[in-house]
């Protein structure tokens, strides 16, 4: 009989074979003529977005993103064990441009149980970059690539099971601006979609363990921007002024569901369907963006109010999570009373308890009569102006 | 990566000096490894396994008594800057270290010489599978869904700063603690199942997922492999 004993070891163990990659990556490579110059890029935690690129000429990126296992809220009671590229899901924005030279680096935090990679649809070849980016726990790796090709692109963790680490939130989009940029706008955010598979069902409390055969059987109990439910309403809501344009940068991370996605008392102006640059289709209702997929989307606000972002798969909105909301303050005359008032009136973000308990004391104070609103009474104000 | 596995359980609360974790036999038989096809049946010969996983205060004896595999003398070669990242010290475990808890953060090598120093050596991976097939009553538990419930559940988790002891870990069929839920280990031939850096590509994946008699549900095994991909 043999003796047989095991040792353990876990995180951030040394893997001979990793070590040898990252020496090979750090191998100099020699840069056509035209990649002028070398900067980070700027990464950008989700609503936001990294500024228009403007440069007129292709230049050396680096790229560092880490990924972290980490505990998160994905509803009010309920947490869950988030996979993220930076801490965050979705994952950093990242922005370049057409022609740059990108040198990435992937960094695996040393708690992570799992090793990592990245595969960003908009690199061709090797797996998007997952067959040179496999990071053990505690561990780095670099390799590079030259954006060919302009347009909207997610990224997305693609170590096995790749439907656990996708629905765990491992995902995010890359903007690679084509020669010459966008048309400027007032304001430019980043909502990604994502289906999540928890053991309790929606709403049940406390930390909640993925599900494996629900994610097989595309059971989602939550389906949500940004990584929880209410991540972009409330006081996380996205602002805009009347009469400002509005580009939101949308992904889907799936895994499995595609998005109906539409604004509610909004039609976008434009939208460069599936994320690409050649077909801009105009007056959208509703536009499909599949799982691993992306739109952008514009428009400008004309109506003072609040614009809700849902997928229009409605059960998703109201009973799973696919909610968001754009607050837009107004500027201009407005008449009170018989009197006329010219002044600027920024978007608030007040929950519906604030605003009550605010209105409330209005009524309670001063010389006016009493009463009581409620939250729910708010609420209906809310709906009520948003199909105006 | 299969890189990483578990490690072997002791009976003892106390920390025992290095050698002296109980072991069981484990007798062995047929198996099939997770990712392979249906009907690759290995034979597994029996062997001893520790009862739980080597810990902090066994390898600070290691260390203590081979100066070469401490922290700051061990060769750059056979471990890199994680190594005993979480010791306070050379010699000093620390608070993230408690002396029974798993002894983590170890390289192959490094694990490796450890046991040889006990007479000992790491499992074959087809082993630490064999061992690890089991749940609390039966000693193959793959096609118990609960089973793969309970594994997958640990990657939901967060990693808790601190370990708890080994020997607190409950026990399988086997009478070994922790092989599930609470390190990865070192098994002997960890390379031999690696998978490259895109595992998409290497088609074992898609048809171990959907064996016969399997419908589409992976085996416990196959998951709990691909997730250590």
């Amino acid at each position: 009989m043999k003796k047989t004993a095991i040792l353990l070891s876990l995180l951030g163990a040394l893997i001979p074979c990793h070590a040898a990659s990252e020496v090979k990556a750090e191998a100099a490579i020699k840069l056509p003529p035209e990649i002028r110059g070398e900067e980070i890029a700027v990464l950008t935690d989700p609503p936001n977005v990294p500024p228009p690129i403007k440069r007129k000429y292709p230049t050396k990126v680096i790229v560092k993103l880490e990924v972290i296992e980490k505990t998160m809220r994905m509803s009010d009671g309920v947490d869950y064990n988030f996979w993220t590229f930076g801490g965050c899901v979705p994952g950093k924005f990242i922005r370049i441009r057409q022609g740059d030279f990108v040198e990435f680096h992937l960094m695996n935090h040393p708690t992570s149980k799992m090793p990592h990679n990245i595969d960003l649809h908009s690199v061709t070849g090797q797996g998007g970059g997952a067959a040179a980016s496999f990071t053990a726990p505690g561990h780095s790796s670099t390799f590079s690539f030259r954006v060919l090709n302009p347009g909207l692109y997610i990224y997305h963790c693609a170590v096995a099971p790749v439907g656990m680490h996708v629905a765990n939130g491992m995902y995010g989009l890359i903007y690679v601006e084509p020669e010459g940029g966008l048309k400027k706008v007032d304001r430019e955010y980043y909502v990604v979609q994502g289906d999540f598979y928890t053991k309790g069902r929606n709403g049940e409390q406390g930390l909640q363990p993925f599900d494996m055969e629900k994610a097989i059987d595309e059971r989602p109990d939550y389906v949500v921007f940004n990584g929880s439910v209410g991540a972009i309403t409330g006081d996380k809501s996205m602002v805009a002024n009347k009469g400002e344009t509005v580009r939101v940068f949308f992904g889907n991370g799936g895994p499995n569901l595609s998005s109906s996605c539409h604004v509610i008392g909004e039609i976008f102006d434009k939208v460069y369907v599936e994320g690409g640059t050649k077909t801009i289709n105009e007056n959208v209702q509703t536009t499909m963006v599949p799982a691993g997929g992306s739109a952008i989307l514009e428009f400008k606000c004309e109506a003072p109010g609040t614009l809700i972002l849902v997928d229009h798969a409605l059960t998703r909105a109201f009973n799973k999570g696919a909610i968001g909301t754009i607050l837009h303050g107004q500027t201009g005359e407005v008449t009170v009373n018989g009197n006329t008032y010219n002044s600027v009136m920024p978007a608030l973000a007040l929950h519906d308890e604030d605003v009550a308990n605010v209105m409330t004391f209005v009524l309670n104070s001063w010389d006016n009569q009493g009463g009581e609103v409620k939250p729910a009474d708010v609420a209906k104000v809310r709906a009520a102006t948003v199909k105006k | 990566m299969n890189a990483f596995l578990t490690g072997l359980l002791a009976l003892l609360s106390v920390v025992p000096l290095a050698g002296e974790v109980a072991m069981v036999r484990i007798d062995g038989g047929p198996y099939t490894r997770p990712l392979e096809k249906a009907g690759q049946v290995r034979q597994v010969a029996p062997f001893e396994l520790d009862v739980r996983q080597v810990t902090n205060a066994e390898f600070l004896a290691f260390v203590t008594a081979r100066p070469e595999w401490r922290r700051s003398q061990v060769n750059p070669l056979f471990a890199d800057a994680g190594y005993l990242r979480h010791w306070a010290g050379d010699t000093e475990l620390g608070p993230l270290a408690p002396p029974d808890a798993p002894v983590t953060n170890v390289s192959w090598f490094a694990a490796r010489a450890y046991l040889k120093s006990l007479g000992k050596r790491l499992p074959s991976l087809d082993e630490w599978e064999f061992a690890a097939r089991a749940d609390a009553r039966q000693a193959d538990a793959t096609k118990d869904p609960e089973f793969r419930k309970q594994i997958l559940a640990w990657y939901s988790t967060p990693t808790p700063a601190v370990l708890p002891a080994a020997a607190t870990m409950p026990a399988n069929f086997h009478g070994v603690r922790g092989l599930h839920g609470l390190v990865w280990e070192w098994p002997r031939d960890f390379v031999a199942s690696m998978s490259g850096g895109e595992s998409r590509s290497d088609g074992t994946l898609l048809h171990k997922w959907t064996e016969p008699g399997q419908g589409a549900e992976p085996s416990v095994e196959a998951v709990r492999k691909a997730v250590s991909k």
